[in-house]
């Protein structure tokens, strides 16, 4: 008989039994009928029945036994009742079940994000051989300019192809309101050296990136949202910049490259200054030939690169190529270092979650010993119990499972959601069947670990006594001994995770008071985009910027306002060499960042002029050129001497006089220390790139000022597009957003490892004084006082609350200065968060020893000793 | 699947019982019963309810066919026929038994 046929009869078990029944019972009658007619009475028939029959109901076992699977019923028999079992303790089945899912899903979760971001190639086809190729100058890593593109595309060796892009804002017109959309600028070969086609239309041309015709590739999704999918897309003309721009292809929404937020590629047209060697606004792309290994195109790239240093020195002395694979370089590392310690601290909490469900266990375990010694005592075989105990975890741990999948979606949503657009390629984050492997796995896992836990706690004892004791309920001492490790481990795990939160959340906190030299209260900033269409010149863009400025400093509670081409902590600034006159020729290369400004843009943001002047009525309309430097700057080139007067030049050929020192501001984040940065007039802007961010200061609140903003801006230009408008604090607070995300997992897992800990302290005590129940009532009705019997109960828990501390703060300073050290470049845990973090625990886990410790103390000694 | 404790035994019981639904046409379990105590002469002193685990199995292998029936005095009743393949079945049974017990009785014999 085939095994489907066996396991399909389980099912039928009801039925089969039945039938067989029906059977038995006509065979018993037919027997009756025969005996009785000859001649023997109603009973002794029916004896007589029995006798040639044999037992009816082993007989009918037997006969089900023939046709069923045994195995499966006889563990579908132990799944019902281990759902009995735990549906009479309905408290105790929801704890573990709730204690599985977070310590089991938070893990998977984390693992899934860390997977699809991390570990899963990218879609694209032969994602191992495509780089990123930047360039390295120092300390500092920049885009390739233009020239040094086409030069190292021509002298490399190692290249199948290569494309050079960048990514900018459009202002993107659709009726009537002009909105700012994420897009790049791209070579034509950048979609084949992808390897990615359009689902409709074609691809850039080589004759339209040289004609300059305007036309534009979309992205599917956005094609749907903003274009309502229109079907005949292709061919027809969107406003793009103020240019009509065709609309010549479609590509697919998971096409999400260079950023997320991507959704126009548009043909790369470097002009005039865009076109100079010293501009660096490009990055490259490149596909390495097959066989060719990432190092083997480093040094090949590099060898290039110092050729072109050794022929234009002026613009790229000590300049080298750094090659990084495509999924390495779109990868944010600190995103990914960030969340390899949430998974460590997951870790952690799932083992403390283990922990506790084990020591629930044991506890019912021990309260159940009376059942299981008369089980023993009926004739169960050990391994028929040992099989119980595991059908019961198993049953525990599916269940937990199940919701394991469920809280570790949402935990992937919530990090996603979190993260927002910080999180690289989150499009591709999607529930699979891998996350469900990772869940059972892990549920594997903690089944063995709480079936072992409780097969080491069969008791091999003798069955008389443990009925007699287990009425007295004294508790098993292994499992009492072992529950007790198990909180002291507890309060390890949470000694160690706290201290890393502390520190971590210390940290932050520092990061959010740093000075970056900026007086960033009262400070509100948006970004304005420019249709291109109409500013064409640099100068164009950097006039208007004035012109709004003065409007906008002279509205009702406006105390002063500017603009800038970059904004410092959330864009990066254009930078480049800086040659200054006299030098020797060694410091030529001097590396500095150039941002514009709108005169009162210092005084606006609180920048300290510390020598020399502001800009001058002529400096600032154009009739003489001068520049303000910052104190880095100074300090690196002229050191104790004073600059002011000093000539220097770059981008463009003429000398420019320094005419002011400024204090350093963090150009690129609250972290990265100041560099050399030269700010000049707006009027001297010489870029295309049309967007820049307004600064204004005023004590009147957002909401109130933002609408006469923006009714001054688009006064001035109707297609002038606003984003981003943030207050200077948010401004900060987002650029720390990767820390501040991980700093509140971390926070949370805290709280919840605290929470772990504690509620391991408290089941045991409570669960000792339940067992000390008749102990206590006698030394009650002997006259002990409450508060000693708080005492007597209380011991232990402080004493393993004690225990834990001591090995936690011995494991604590190598393992959180490692784990820290690693990734948030904290080099110790501060004894204050330290001496914080103990006295967290203690009043936790003193809470969680005295609570149980006073209800057992409130003992009525009568009423508990009659119930015994 | 529990084997029987001897299976030669078994393997007799499973004989008997297509034999006597070989010779005797359809039967209810109790007539089958009835019909071995007759035949051996009450020498083969079996319990009537093993009968049961050998029915069941051997409709699960489709050596019979089971249908639901009345007895003579009303009562509901499973009766079990033999088919094609409970056929070959019994013969190639009885070849066996006929060789083995030939084999014993040539070694008693010979012993």
């Amino acid at each position: 008989m085939s095994t489907l046929r066996r396991l399909w009869n389980v099912v039928c078990r009801a039925r089969l039994d039945d039938e067989v029944r029906q059977e038995v019972e006509t065979h018993l009658a037919l027997i009756e009928d025969e005996e009785r007619a000859r001649g023997l009475s109603d009973r002794d028939a029916r004896q007589r029945a029995r006798s040639r029959f044999g037992n009816p109901l082993s007989h009918r076992e037997q006969a089900l036994d023939a046709v069923i699977a045994v195995w499966l019923d006889t563990f579908w028999q132990d799944v019902t009742f281990a759902v009995r079992q735990l549906l009479r303790r309905p408290g105790f089945a929801v704890s573990v079940v709730l204690l599985l899912a977070i310590g089991i899903g938070l893990n998977a979760g984390i693992f899934t994000v860390i997977n699809s971001v991390v570990l899963r190639a990218l879609p694209l086809p032969d994602p191992d051989r495509l780089v990123i190729i930047t360039e390295r100058t120092g300390l500092f890593e920049t885009p390739t300019s233009w020239p040094d593109f086409l030069d190292l595309r021509q002298r490399n060796r190692v290249l199948e192809s290569s494309a050079a892009f960048s990514g900018s804002d459009f202002v993107f017109r659709a009726g009537g309101d002009a909105r700012n959309v994420k897009g790049s600028s791209v070579t034509p070969e950048y979609f084949s050296t992808l390897g990615v086609a359009p689902i409709a239309g074609r691809v850039f041309d080589p004759s339209e990136s040289e004609t300059g015709r305007a036309v534009a590739l979309l992205r599917e999704d956005f094609w749907r949202a903003a274009l309502d999918a229109d079907p005949a897309i292709v061919g027809k003309t969107i406003a793009v910049n103020g240019h009509a721009v065709d609309v010549i292809g479609i590509l697919p929404s998971w096409f999400r490259f260079p950023a997320d937020d991507n959704v126009i590629w548009m043909p790369l047209m470097p002009r005039g200054q865009q076109a100079d060697r010293g501009w660096h606004a490009f990055s490259m792309v490149g596909r390495v030939r097959s066989r060719v290994t990432l190092s083997q195109a480093q040094n090949n790239l590099d060898s290039a690169m110092q050729e072109l240093a050794r022929e234009f020195p002026d613009k790229n002395a000590g300049r080298h190529a750094a090659v990084r694979g495509l999924q390495e370089g779109s990868l944010n590392g600190a995103v990914r270092d960030r969340l390899v310690v949430l998974q460590v601290a997951a870790l952690v909490l799932c083992l403390m979650a283990i922990a506790n469900v084990s020591s629930l266990l044991l506890a019912r375990y021990s309260t159940r010993r009376l059942e299981f010694s008369i089980r023993d005592a009926l004739g169960a075989s050990r391994v028929r119990q040992m099989r119980q105990h595991m059908t019961e975890s198993l049953v525990l741990t599916a269940v937990g499972c199940l919701t394991a999948v469920g809280f570790a979606w949402s935990a992937v949503r919530f990090l996603v959601w979190l993260y927002g657009p910080h999180m690289p390629r989150a499009a591709e984050i999607s529930p699979d069947w891998q996350l469900v492997g990772i869940v059972s796995a892990g549920a594997l896992g903690v089944a063995f670990i709480l079936g072992l836990v409780t097969a080491l706690h069969q008791r091999a004892g003798n069955r008389e006594t443990s009925i007699r004791e287990s009425h007295r309920a004294t508790g098993n001492p292994r499992a009492v001994l072992t529950r007790q490790i198990l909180v002291v481990s507890q309060v390890v795990c949470a000694v160690v995770l706290l201290s890393v939160t502390g520190e971590v959340l210390r940290s932050f906190w520092s990061l959010l008071h740093v000075d970056i030299g900026i007086d960033r209260t009262h400070v509100l900033t948006m970004q304005v985009n420019l249709p291109t269409a109409r500013y064409r010149a640099g100068a164009d863009i950097g006039n208007f910027f004035e012109r709004v400025t003065d409007s906008v400093r002279s509205l009702p509670g406006v105390t002063n306002a500017a603009a800038i081409n970059m904004l410092p902590i959330a864009e990066w600034g254009f930078n480049g060499n800086v040659n200054v006159e006299g030098l020797p020729p060694q410091q030529r290369g001097f590396f500095a960042e150039y941002r514009w400004v709108t005169p009162e843009y210092f005084r606006t943001m609180g920048v300290l002029l510390t020598r020399g002047r502001p800009f001058l009525p002529e400096e600032i309309a154009g009739k003489r050129r001068a520049a303000i430097i910052n104190e880095t700057m100074a300090r690196r080139l002229w050191g104790e001497q004073d600059p002011l007067g000093a000539h220097v030049r770059f981008l463009s050929p003429e000398w420019i006089t320094v005419v002011g020192v400024v204090r350093d501001v963090r150009q690129t984040g609250v972290t990265v220390p100041p560099s050399a940065e030269i700010f000049l007039p707006a009027n001297a802007y010489t870029s295309s790139f049309s967007k820049w961010s307004l600064v204004v200061r005023s004590p009147v609140s957002t909401e109130s000022l933002l609408s006469l903003i923006r009714r001054t801006v688009q006064g001035a230009d109707q297609e002038a597009a606003i984003d981003r408008v943030k207050t200077m604090d948010d401004v900060v607070v987002a650029s720390l957003s990767n820390q501040r995300i991980v700093t509140t997992l971390l926070v949370s897992f805290g709280i919840l490892a605290l929470a772990l800990a504690a509620l391991g302290v408290y089941s045991l005590v409570a669960y000792s004084a339940a067992v000390r129940t008749p102990e206590l009532a006698i030394r009650a009705a002997l006259g002990s006082t409450p508060a000693a019997l708080v005492g007597l109960v209380g011991r232990q828990g402080l004493a393993l609350i004690t225990i834990g501390l001591v090995v936690g703060s011995a494991a604590t300073f190598p393992i959180g200065a490692a784990l820290a050290t690693s990734v948030f470049g904290i080099s110790r845990i501060d004894v204050s968060v330290f001496i914080g973090v103990v006295t967290v625990l203690l009043l936790t886990g003193g809470l969680a020893t005295l609570v149980p410790a006073a209800r057992a103390a409130r003992i009525d000694p009568l009423s508990a000793l009659r119930q015994d | 699947m529990p084997k029987h404790p001897n299976d030669r035994l078994q393997g007799t019981l499973d004989l008997l019982i297509l034999k006597t639904l070989a010779r005797g046409g359809p039967q209810h379990g109790y007539a089958i019963a009835q019909r071995i105590h007759h035949i051996t002469e009450d020498s083969l002193r079996i319990e009537e309810g093993s009968l049961y685990p050998a029915l069941q199995r051997m409709t699960a292998d489709k050596w019979l066919r089971a249908q639901w029936g009345t007895t003579d005095t009303g009562r509901k009743a499973r009766v079990y026929t033999i088919t094609p393949v409970g056929r070959r079945q019994l013969d190639e049974e009885e070849r066996r038994w006929l060789n083995l017990s030939e084999a014993i009785g040539k070694a008693l014999r010979f012993a």
